[in-house]
């Protein structure tokens, strides 16, 4: 028996609406007791495939472990505890947010930003200098 | 780890997992083989289904849970609180009043004199 697809449970638990930092963690936490487990039995003189099969067996099937975390509501995301308030807050926050959005894009892009506008500063330099020429020779000819 | 558990444990976890973290700071993997030792394997539990209790406990404020490093491994320890010692004292008062009643039930003696 192999070590059980936790990644695939984390996936699980915040499809079922459980909070991103209540599946990590409880992630984490079911990986180490698994560790724990199979450990112990090694070294009690068990063979690795035998000791992840007593890890499993001991840790729960991953079905259980997840209907188990996924039945509390109070480990759910707060959309999931409280869908009215969600459907409120969220495109409210989106509809404020928009006009902000070009500033959080030039942010995120900064540097391009930066680079896009010394380029128009030395095009209009360069034009200044041209039309400054132009006028010059104009006067003095 | 035989038998499995009947019904009526539902809060019987909950009990056992503060009773011991009453006692000091453990985690996870630590508590379950504090229930297998202090219960003499009796009360069976998929040991993965007290996380999700212990992060019930935390949420509602009678845990606290910090990350500590131990032998290179990062450990979460879980900590009773105040609230968490009072609210022990209180399923404690329950559980012993509930005992009482099933016993008295149960007892041979009470329904001879009924």
């Amino acid at each position: 028996m192999s070590r059980p697809d936790f990644e695939q449970m984390r996936n699980e638990l915040l499809a079922n609406g459980v909070s991103a930092r209540v599946a990590a963690r409880s992630v984490a936490e079911l990986s180490d007791h698994f560790d724990d487990i199979e450990a112990e039995a090694m070294s009690a003189g068990t063979a690795r495939d035998k000791a992840s099969e007593l890890a499993n067996l001991r840790l729960g099937q991953p079905r259980t472990l997840i209907a188990a975390i996924s039945s509390r509501q109070d480990l759910r995301s707060w959309m999931y505890r409280f869908p009215r308030l969600a459907q409120v807050v969220l495109p409210l926050t989106c509809v404020l947010l928009l006009p902000a959005m070009p500033v959080f894009a030039g942010v995120a892009h900064l540097s391009s930003v930066l680079r896009w506008l010394t380029a128009l500063l030395l095009s209009a330099l360069i034009t200044a200098t041209l039309m400054l020429l132009l006028q010059l020779s104009i006067t003095f000819s | 780890m035989g038998q499995t558990n009947p019904p009526f444990m539902s809060g019987v976890p909950e009990l056992l997992l503060m009773r011991l973290l009453a006692q000091r700071d453990m985690y996870g993997y630590e508590l379950v083989r504090s229930i297998r030792l202090v219960t003499g394997d009796s009360i069976s539990l998929g040991e993965g289904v007290i996380y999700p209790v212990l992060h019930g406990l935390e949420r509602g404020g009678a845990l606290k849970a910090t990350r500590k490093a131990v032998d290179g491994r990062t450990r979460v320890y879980y900590r009773l609180t105040a609230a968490g010692k009072k609210r022990l004292d209180r399923l404690q008062g329950e559980w012993q009043r509930i005992q009482s009643g099933i016993n008295s039930a149960l007892d041979p003696l009470t329904h001879v004199a009924t």
